[in-house]
């Protein structure tokens, strides 16, 4: 952390402080929602699906997704000699997920951004959100055909709207990069998390192998209705998978056009 | 990543190598552009909700989001009048992953660029920090401008001044009252003031090759480069900032040509902005 305090202001003010919590004209109840109007959009906005890939020249693979108004960027370094010797037989996964500054209503001191490939982690929140992305990603990636070696997720979340969102749209461009990437798959994983008044259900299902991957849920409800809402989240799944199909089939339709018109010139 | 034809091959092993033969074969640069030309440029105005003012600029593969916060601070005690601007760049942290960067001087060329951009926009006079003002000595805003490079593929500093120009025009501030009592600032949010900009100045990188001068390198021909010159003009076409980095040697002559070239680049950059935002107007 200590190399990071060259990136500081000298001249810089000893303590910012956000003009939202001076407001006089906000009502406090709806704070979280600018004044209402964003619910009726956020709703409608809620399905809107972006995907486009290959964005980042330097990686083997990245994509960039937007999931109603959440955007991430996902970029894959690998598969490539592992660092460390504490697995042979099979690859080894890394990932890093970090939030951009501006990602919240409440700026996140960029400072804190390290430029570390370790595991060095110092926010809670991202280290659970890495954990359950590889939980769900390691049922489906062929890790055996990899040994001795290990692929880097770096994950940036450009912009976050709900938490319902922020998951599935992770494992969405993760998913997209990995393929992008040509690494080996079972089938493609995708999540959706479907939010039940203060209950949270995220389902990572693979659409071809009907599996789950993994299943995270945290609140109260019976057994019965769990099933019910297990159903909708991969309802809305197969919704999902249908527009990673339409992107990597257009995608390498174009690259055949692309390689026929240069056989040609 | 399949290299398939020799080119590629070649272009893996030894780039300086690479370069050469594609310039003395065929008189064009690697991605098939002529020296002067600069690549496509896409300016998207307001792509964040929660920042004051953001934008994104696209000019190639190169890809640079600017988000504007603005937060209320204490003045210093030098200059109780002034507000406080913050440019910081963050360079993709991908780039740690790769041959291309190690830690230390990715940290290194962050502070290094976030440093070039408050030096002209404090030498442009774009923005009057005095306009930053709220109570003299009590209340002050703070514009931290964030640049959130998400590929880099050469030409930052274009990339960061055009996003910092860009969405500081879109910028909005809170109309703010002190309460006489207690002192404290009182925000209106449904008052919006748009943040007064006086100048835009933009800048055009350019870089030698053989005596040949080639605009908007690409990272690398950013490699292959023997000097790098940075020229930062102002509405009116001065100059605000040139910059030769070391290496080749240069007539003095050459400059005059350097002008010129920002000149007309700069000016084509000024139209695309311009329209950039008119169509947001228009909705």
């Amino acid at each position: 952390m200590l190399s990071n305090t060259n990136c500081g202001w000298v001249d810089g003010p000893e303590e910012l402080f956000d003009p939202l919590q001076f407001a006089v004209d906000l009502e406090m109840t709806d704070k979280s929602s600018d004044n209402g109007v964003r619910d009726v959009n956020s709703l409608k906005n809620d399905d809107r699906v972006f995907i486009s890939k290959g964005l980042i020249t330097k990686a083997n693979g990245s994509s960039y997704v937007e999931l109603g108004l959440t955007k991430i960027t996902c970029s894959i370094y690998g598969p490539h000699e592992t660092t460390t010797d504490e697995s042979y037989s099979k690859c080894l996964l890394d990932t890093s997920i970090k939030f951009s500054p501006f990602s919240r209503p409440k700026r996140i001191d960029p400072l804190r951004i390290t430029y570390e490939n370790s595991n060095e982690m110092d926010d809670t929140e991202e280290a659970e959100l890495c954990s359950m992305l590889e939980e769900c990603l390691l049922p489906c990636i062929l890790l055996h055909k990899y040994p001795k070696s290990q692929i880097d997720i770096i994950i940036d979340i450009i912009q976050e709207d709900n938490e319902a969102n922020l998951l599935s749209a992770i494992v969405l461009s993760t998913t997209v990069a990995l393929i992008d990437a040509c690494i080996e798959l079972y089938d493609t994983v995708v999540a959706k998390s479907l939010k039940i008044d203060s209950n949270l259900l995220t389902v990572c299902y693979m659409p071809n192998l009907a599996q789950v991957s993994s299943l995270f849920f945290d609140g109260e409800l019976t057994t019965n209705e769990l099933d019910k809402y297990v159903d909708e989240c991969i309802k809305q799944c197969h919704i999902l998978h249908k527009a990673i199909c339409k992107v990597i089939i257009d995608d390498l339709k174009n690259k055949d056009q692309e390689s026929k018109q240069t056989k040609i010139a | 990543m399949p290299l398939d034809t020799h080119s590629e091959l070649l272009k893996s092993i030894d780039i300086n190598e690479f370069y050469k033969l594609c310039i003395t074969s065929t008189s064009k640069r690697p991605d098939s552009r002529s020296y002067l030309d600069c690549r496509p440029l896409k300016c998207l105005p307001n792509i964040l909700q929660n920042s004051n003012g953001s934008s994104m600029i696209r000019l190639g593969n190169t890809r640079v989001i600017c988000s504007i916060k603005c937060q209320l601070a204490k003045p210093s005690l030098k200059s109780p009048s002034c507000g406080y601007i913050q440019p910081l760049v963050l360079l993709p942290r991908t780039q740690a992953y790769t041959s291309f960067g190690r830690r230390t001087q990715i940290i290194n060329n962050n502070a290094v660029l976030s440093q070039t951009l408050l030096d002209i926009i404090l030498k442009s006079n774009m923005l009057h920090l005095d306009d930053l003002c709220i109570e003299q000595g009590k209340w002050v805003w703070c514009v931290s401008c964030d640049l959130f490079c998400i590929n880099n593929d050469g030409n930052l500093l274009d990339c960061c001044l055009l996003a910092i120009v860009h969405a500081l025009k879109q910028t909005t501030l809170y109309t703010v009252k002190i309460d006489s009592d207690t002192g404290k600032p009182l925000v209106y949010t449904k008052e919006k003031l748009k943040l007064k900009l006086y100048d835009e100045p933009l800048c055009c990188t350019m870089f030698v090759y053989d005596n040949e001068l080639i605009v908007d390198p690409t990272l690398n021909e950013e490699q292959v480069a023997t000097t790098l010159i940075h020229v930062v003009l102002l509405k009116n076409d001065q100059i605000c900032l040139l910059n030769k980095t070391g290496g080749t040697i240069f007539p003095t002559e050459k400059f005059q040509q350097c002008y010129g070239l920002a000149k007309q680049y700069i000016h084509s950059q000024r139209q695309i902005l311009e329209k950039a935002n008119d169509s947001k107007t228009v909705e």
